[in-house]
């Protein structure tokens, strides 16, 4: 026989995949065993050995489940098998054949039956055989097929629905060719005051001329017009980008073409390509739209193209134009062009990066004054799309996955249970003759059909979850427009299912190996002990559980801490009644300043005429929306020579009602009024945040600040009158940063929203709203409703889904531990009922019959609360990123699901106590 | 001596046994060659896993057609926790007898003029 060549001894499976192999050694009978079982793994070794050298990641799994499938098959099967070496002579030959064969070969042959295997026409019936089986001995109990089903119907139905979730946002690839060559750019500012911005349109033309490592570049930008077509103005967003956007980003074109270089530059056609949406549901899917004009902010666009669909990035719009951009009238330090690329062929993140910090670092050179400091970040695309949430993400995955693991662990315990109930059917069965293995089988086939009808409830509550998730307001992850429970998800539902399945069945079957059969006929009826070692298995198996929950409860109290905490946070304005509507004037109708202030004046008038409207003013940029970008301004001689010459501060125009409509305090001075127009004394407002940071110190009222540079020719001053509280704009967890306020009249700008306080729904006061700004202009859309309660909330509302549903799972994991708690104990209790009438008989009193029950539950109960907190004191600190104003080890967060926990299950210990201190001893033993 | 009543009560024998014989019949071995010597004498297209392979050793030992080898193959090669195993008399005299048997099946496929007949099989 030719050798096996020996290679150096080195490659060798892991030690989990060789105790994984023992493991499943552990399915044949002991005669094989004892007699190959060291031979058997060094074949595993030897064949693990041949396999890998170059063998990729793929490859050896594909062998570990070749290898360990078949180990498990044949270690059924090899139980079920008596050695049959020669039963099959006893078959007679072909007679008719034979002689044929004798006659013309002139030789006899001693036996011509076909060899055939085993055929598949026996395994089907005997499979149909085994399942019927199957479905007998579940109905039979219908408790213990009922409770397993709903439990791993909720395990596999949590996993299913997470799965849904984190799929299309963590796993799949995005929906553009090649995604993963696809990079987003910024400008950053690392250190102490570091900053992370969008790009200057002056670098982002340096970084597409002096880089080589990127295929095409292409800038990107919102852009909000209005659009008025035949029905309703309609406010739209759209993105204006580089002529080289489309082919960048691989998107294909329905209808038409994308943009041409001469489009891209200032003062090219106007030409838009419109979204395969908008395309279908504005306009009728007209297949002749090309070269069709459509009216944006009053100017004709000509339709050149329909996008495919699918188009989300960075999240969805409805048309895009080129962005044009003028580089003579641009500065470096405005930074607020998104930036997008893609790798050339061969190039890597890495030579990327190494590039981009090259191009810095001569652009800093060149441009000291705004590019000190500033460097470039590059991020893969799907980074930029879903980091902010992988976390999360993550972590809710191991929630449920911890759920399932609990639902494994109570249906494992049922199962013994249950087992040990039935360990006299099984050895009177044995005793008729069934094999070992066919009982394995029967117990694999049982735990199968368990898992497969679990898995099926657990897609329908999969299905309902993810309905109920849509309807709430998990839009706010990226690329979740349209969650479902596809066929992916089904699959892996099915996948969990036949792998709980077979978990289950190998737990079982190991079990029940382990329990001498013979001992549990001699000790006779239903009310006979179980041993002792599978009493081990399910206090650990329980103790398990509850550490687990535990974990999974502190995790929640902890995120739930941090929610209320941010519920309570002063966001410096009042959200109730309030009602807020984006708008944006076209610059062509509204070309003069006075056009502007005259517009404000009459719409607000009208607004404030309405009946139920308390106030109404309007605000450039809105607190909490896109826009607040900070600027420098210069603080007057007299405040400087002390500080900062400049002040950074973000900049709102608001009309005079605006503090009182959002009902900000004034802390000092006064607030702004109709006196103060364009052609009075330049006024302002700062916050509290402003004077703390540049004023202290100083009486803030009468200060000069400029929006120039120091050392301008002309610089316009204007004068601090009042002093407002600050205003959570970021978010609400963000410290306050400096804010001025500056007057509509006298720095009108074209886009921003109105504020309105008044009592009534949400419906009426939108259409009473814009009934009264069309009677002022028609033609102007407002969008974007929202109350303030929505805006406070949409900052919680990621928070508050991911926390509501970690406590969700966490209080099933309780439940489900409870329950098993009670059930092991209520096992206990019975099956000790003999010794407890004993003890009663003896003189035991209830107090001690008592003692004995809640001792036995509490025990594996205080293991798993020890075992958790331990857990929990190393784990929570992987949640710092995602809790807010709580301590990670958080007393209280620790303390009360524990003590909830124990309380919980004292309470599971007394309903089986209960049963044993009231035993009637001589009814029991009359019984027996 | 083996009886042929012996030798009969083993055939048909199972292909796979058949072929795990062969490669005995080439000298003795260890688990692992057989499942490679099997691999090369079917052409790749039995591929021995090995709960199959053992359980079919198992068999064969129990059935007195192997048993296991005094001699062993390398020294170089050798290593004390494989156990090695040959065709015992019996062992060879089976797989003898299902070759002749087969060879006869060949001969009654070659009478009937199935061998030469193109079209069929491949």
């Amino acid at each position: 026989m030719g050798h096996v060549r020996e290679e150096p001894p080195q490659r060798q499976p892991s030690a989990v995949a060789r105790l994984l192999f023992s493991l499943g050694l552990k399915l044949y009978p002991r005669q094989i065993r004892a007699r190959f079982g060291a031979d058997m793994r060094q074949f595993f070794v030897d064949d693990y050995r041949d396999l890998s050298g170059a063998a990729s990641a793929r490859t050896r799994a594909s062998f570990y489940v070749r290898t360990y499938s078949r180990l498990v098959w044949n270690g059924f099967g090899a139980r079920t098998e008596t050695l049959r070496m020669g039963s099959r002579s006893r078959r007679q030959p072909v007679g008719s054949l034979g002689d044929r064969v004798g006659e013309r070969t002139g030789r006899t042959p001693q036996s011509i039956t076909p060899a055939s295997p085993a055929g598949l026409g026996e395994a089907i019936p005997s499979l149909i055989r085994t399942l019927r089986h199957a479905g007998r001995s579940l109905a039979r109990s219908p408790g213990f097929t009922l409770t397993s089903v709903l439990t791993l119907g909720i395990g596999i139905g949590a996993c299913t629905l997470i799965f849904s979730v984190v799929y299309p946002v963590l796993v799949a690839p995005l929906p553009y060719p090649d995604s993963d060559e696809l990079v987003v750019l910024f400008e950053v500012k690392p250190g102490e005051d570091g900053e992370r911005g969008w790009a200057s349109p002056l670098t982002y033309r340096d970084w597409r001329e002096r880089s080589v490592h990127f295929e095409r570049i292409s800038s990107y930008r919102l852009n909000i017009y209005n659009w008025t077509g035949d029905g309703e103005p309609t406010m739209l967003n759209g993105w204006a980008v580089s002529a080289g956007y489309f082919p960048l980003m691989g998107i294909e074109m329905t209808l038409g073409r994308g943009f041409s270089e001469e489009e891209d530059l200032p003062g090219g056609e106007r030409v838009v390509v419109v979204s395969s949406a908008f395309w279908r549901q504005q306009l009728g899917a007209d297949p002749d739209v090309l070269g069709k004009t459509m009216t944006l902010d009053g100017q004709p666009f000509t339709i050149v193209g329909v996008a495919s669909p699918r188009v989300d990035f960075p999240y969805r719009g409805e048309y895009w134009i080129p962005a044009a951009i003028d580089y003579g009238r641009e500065f470096r330090d405005f930074r607020y062009l998104g930036v997008i690329a893609r790798l050339r062929d061969g190039s890597s993140m890495d030579d990327a990066r190494a590039e981009m910090a090259r191009i810095s670092k001569e652009v800093e050179a060149e441009n000291p004054d705004t590019n000190t400091g500033w460097g470039a970040e590059v991020q893969s695309l799907k980074e930029f799309q879903v980091g902010y949430f992988k976390p999360r993400l993550v972590g809710m995955s191991v929630a449920v996955g911890i759920l399932l693991v609990i639902a494994l662990g109570n249906i494992t315990n049922l199962y013994i249970a249950r087992n040990a109930g039935r360990q006299s059917e099984a050895a009177v069965r044995r005793a008729l003759g069934a094999s070992r293995g066919a009982l394995a089988r029967l117990f694999v086939t049982e735990t199968m059909v368990l898992s497969l009808v679990g898995g099926a409830l657990g897609v329908a509550i999969a299905f309902s979850g993810a309905a109920a998730l849509s309807a709430s307001s998990l839009v706010s992850l990226p690329r979740l427009e349209d969650l479902s429970v596809d066929a992916r998800c089904l699959a892996f539902a099915l996948g969990i299912s036949v792998a709980v399945g077979i978990v289950l069945g190998i737990a079982s079957v190991l079990v029940s190996g382990s329990q001498d059969l013979s001992q549990s006929l001699r000790a006779g009826g239903p009310g006979g002990m179980a041993p002792a070692g599978t009493h081990r298995v399910r206090e650990l198996v329980l103790a398990t559980q509850v550490g687990l929950a535990l974990t999974l409860l502190i995790g929640a109290a902890l995120l739930a801490r941090s929610l209320f905490g941010l519920g309570r946070i002063d966001a410096g304005f009042s959200p109730d009644d309030l009602f807020t509507f984006s708008f944006d004037l076209p610059t062509a109708t509204y070309d003069e300043p006075e056009l502007l202030g005259e517009f404000y004046r009459q719409a607000i008038a009208e607004i404030q005429a309405m009946p139920g409207v308390q106030a109404a003013a309007t605000v450039t940029p809105m607190p909490m929306e896109m826009g607040s970008v900070p600027g420098s301004w210069t603080l007057s001689a007299e405040v400087a020579d002390q500080g900062d010459e400049v002040a950074m501060a973000h900049m709102r125009t608001v009309t005079p009602a605006y503090f009182e409509t959002m009902r900000i305090q004034l802390l000092g001075g006064r607030i702004f009024n109709e006196r103060d127009r364009a052609e009075s004394e330049q006024v302002g407002l700062v916050n509290q945040a402003f004077v703390d940071r540049y004023l202290s110190g100083h009486n803030p009222l009468g200060v000069l600040v400029s929006p120039g540079d120091p050392g301008d020719e002309e610089m316009e001053w204007l004068t601090i009158v009042g002093v407002v509280g600050n205003v959570q704009f970021r978010s609400l967890t963000a410290t306050a940063e400096p804010e001025i306020y500056i007057p509509t009249q006298q720095f009108p700008s074209g886009w921003g929203h109105l504020v309105v306080r008044a009592t009534g729904s949400r419906e009426v006061v939108t259409s009473a709203v814009a009934e009264a700004v069309h009677r002022v202009d028609p033609n102007l859309p407002l969008a974007d409703v929202k109350t303030g309660d929505e805006i406070i909330g949409r900052q919680l509302q990621t928070s508050r889904l991911y926390t509501t549903l970690t406590a969700f799972f966490a209080l099933t994991a309780t439940i489900l531990s409870v329950v098993g708690i009670l059930g092991v104990l209520s096992i206990v209790v019975a099956q000790r009922m003999r010794e407890i009438g004993l003890r009663i008989v003896l003189g035991a009193r209830s107090a001690s019959i008592w003692g004995f029950a809640i001792s036995r539950g509490m025990r594996p109960v205080l293991i798993g609360l020890v075992l958790g907190l331990a857990v929990s004191l190393g784990g929570t600190r992987f949640l710092e990123s995602q809790i807010y104003g709580v301590s990670t080890l958080d007393p209280l967060a620790f303390l009360l699901p524990t003590l909830g926990f124990a309380a919980a299950g004292l309470l599971a210990c007394l309903v089986p106590g209960a049963r044993a201190a009231s035993t009637d001893p001589v009814k029991l033993l009359r019984s027996e | 001596m083996t009886t042929p009543d012996k030798v009969a009560q083993n055939l048909p024998l199972n292909p796979r046994v058949f072929l795990i014989l062969l490669a005995f019949a080439e000298g003795s071995g260890y688990g692992y060659q057989v499942k490679k010597a099997v691999d090369r004498l079917s052409g790749g297209q039995v591929q021995l896993d090995v709960g199959s392979l053992y359980r079919a050793i198992a068999k064969l030992v129990d059935g007195d057609l192997i048993r296991e080898a005094e001699a062993r193959g390398n020294p170089d090669e050798d290593d004390e926790r494989r156990r090695y195993y040959e065709l015992t008399p019996l062992g060879r005299d089976v797989t003898s007898a299902e070759a002749r048997r087969l060879n006869d099946l060949v001969e009654i496929a070659r009478v009937n003029e199935l061998l030469n007949s193109p079209g069929s099989g491949r």
